[in-house]
Formats: structure tokens, sequence, C-alpha cells
């Protein structure tokens, strides 16, 4: 038995396949039950774990889902689209039930965007904090960049819904 | 009964399972969170791993059950573990989690969960394979979601697909009454 939701997502029985990657559903919940354990075992630096799994995670995916030849002709300065690749890649988050994205500002020259992710559910389930907590977010966004813009590059998450704000929002620049 | 990959929903951004919000996460995600984790937590990543699964299971599931609980059958799995451990089989076998066949011994009160494909196995048979079981989650999936029949379970990965076996094996164990 198949089941789709949108262009990307299949839960094809035993898989749960998006964008022709492995998939697996996990509750939020779950996620913050761990990411608050995390934090009691590791103290500071806590999101860092989550930060870099993701990166690394992310930055090894996205060459199989964009293709490499893409990136490869990015590489060498063709006219495919940066921005382009970054909004496919935002039609895809969007369908993972971690929120919706938008691309806020793009300046491809200097290497820099912003993102925001609205109705995003991990800091909901926060009790109010004074430091951001979508370290899972962060480290999406980081890997992606890293792939695309092909050097180092980092991801700060500027405001974030745990702390008050309405939405959350990531700015994204070289390493 | 409904399905509870029937359950499923998507919309605005958020996807719920059983009404429980649920998101997609890649398995290499997993497989590099198991990894960062072994560096700073040493064993306990084990631990954090199996108690997800258990609250995964156990959110999706007793959700699930309340949203058919004016099905006989539901009723059935509570006095049933036979029954209740064919069931998880059958649903688990279509929200993309692997490929489950559940073997029970009733008279020792011992399950044995088979698992084909597991996603995060496979993660790490890419990443060159490993010496260890890794599916604490899914030990924990399956100790999760008997515990809503028959609370103290608890479930452990004597093989594992990362080491070299064709599938995934797990020992659930059913507390003694």
């Amino acid at each position: 038995m198949v089941k789709k939701f949108g262009n990307d997502l299949t839960f094809d029985g035993a898989k749960t396949i998006i964008a022709g990657q492995r998939g697996l559903l996990l509750s939020i919940k779950n996620i913050v039950n761990q990411q608050k354990e995390i934090e009691r075992i590791v103290g500071h630096g806590w999101g860092e774990v989550i930060y870099e799994a993701e990166r690394k995670a992310i930055k090894e995916a996205v060459p199989q889902i964009v293709g490499v030849k893409e990136l490869d002709m990015l590489l060498k300065n063709s006219k495919i689209s940066k921005k382009a690749i970054i909004q496919n890649l935002i039609g895809l988050f969007n369908q993972t039930g971690l929120g919706l994205l938008k691309l806020s500002e793009f300046n491809e020259k200097n290497s820099y965007f912003i993102v925001t992710v609205e109705n995003s559910p991990i800091p909901e389930e926060y009790e109010k904090r004074d430091a951001p907590v979508c370290f899972h977010l962060a480290g999406i966004f980081a890997g992606a960049a890293e792939a695309i813009f092909m050097m180092p590059m980092i991801c700060k998450e500027v405001k974030c819904v745990s702390m008050g704000h309405q939405y959350c929002e990531f700015k994204i620049m070289k390493r | 009964m409904i399905d509870l990959v029937d359950t499923l929903t998507l919309d605005k951004g958020r996807i719920s399972l059983s009404t429980i919000p649920f998101a997609i996460f890649l398995t290499k995600s997993i497989y590099y969170v198991q990894e960062e984790l072994k560096k700073c937590a040493s064993d306990s990543w084990k631990k954090i791993l199996y108690e997800s699964g258990k609250t995964d299971a156990y959110l999706a599931n007793s959700s699930y059950l309340r949203i058919c609980s004016e099905d006989r059958s539901s009723k059935d799995l509570l006095t049933n573990s036979k029954k209740a451990f064919e069931f998880l089989a059958l649903q688990y076998n279509k929200i993309g989690k692997g490929e489950v066949r559940i073997e029970y011994d009733q008279l020792k009160s011992i399950g044995r969960v088979i698992l084909k494909y597991s996603p995060i196995a496979s993660e790490y048979v890419e990443h060159g394979g490993s010496k260890e079981p890794q599916c604490y989650y899914f030990a924990g999936v399956y100790a999760g979601s008997m515990s809503i029949f028959h609370p103290g379970v608890e479930a452990k990965e004597i093989k594992c697909l990362s080491q070299g076996y064709p599938y995934c094996e797990f020992i659930v164990t059913l507390p003694k009454k």
C-alpha cells in the first residue's frame, strides 16, 4: 500500500521516502525530549551535537537529491541558479512537518541568505527559553548551504518561537 | 478499524499521525545524531534512542487506539497478547518503519520481532557497517507499542542488519504476571 503526500513524500509499505531519501517519522514530543536529555547530559554546547549531525547528514543528502551533475555545473559557473535550487529544497522542507520555510533574503555574491520558519512545531513544544532551540533546523540549513555554495557555511538562529518571537529566523553565511 | 497510516495528515507545514504532531527526518540525520552522541554521551546514547522509540510508539498507538475505541477489535487487543503483537506487525508494515514479522511464545511471554529493511541499520550499512546493534530506536518502538497493552514490556536487539545479518531481530519480554 502506497500513501503519497505532495510531490516528494511517500509511505511505501516498509519505507518512508522523501525525494528519494530514506526517512523516518519521529514525534515532535520525542525530538524535544531527546534535545532536553542531550542538554542534561552534555550541558553547554548541547545544540552543537544536533547541529553537527544535521549539517553532515544534509550536506551528504543534498547532492543525492539535487543531483551531483547539477551541483557540478554550479561549480563551473553555469547558469543554474543557486536560488532556484534553494527554492526547490524549500518546497521539499515544507513537506516534512517541520513548519513553513520561506526565503526572505538572498545574496548570491556574498554567499548569504536569510530564511524564516512559521508554524514550527519544535519550539512550540518548549516552555519559554532565553536562547534558540532549533538546532535541527539550523544544521539542516547549514548542511544544505554547504552543498550548494560548496564552501564551509554557518547558520545562526536569530529569532526563535521558544523565545517569544512570532516565527523563527535563521541567517546563513560563510564560515 | 482504520489503519494507522490513514490517520496521517499534512497541513500548513505540519504532519500529524493519530492527531499527534510528527515530522519526517532523514535516516542519515539519525545516523549522524547517534554518531555525534557516541562522542559526547558514551553509552547514554543507547538509552536516549531507546526512550525516543518508546515515546513515539506510545504516543502514536495510544492516540490511535483512542480514535478506534468504539471498535470491538481494539478492546480485544488489551486482553490478548498474541492479537496485540499481530496488530502491531500489521500496522508497522504500513507506516514506513521497516517490514516487521512478529512471533509470540505465549507460554514464555516472549516475542520475537524480525525487522527487514531497518532504515537506521541500512544507513549504517551504507557507512561501512557496525560491530554492534544500532537500532535502539526500534527496540524502543516495540517496547513502547506493547507497553500500551502490557505495561513494563522491554525489548532488546540481538541481531542487526548493520552487523551483516540479513535482518534485525529483537526479543520483546513481557513482565511476568
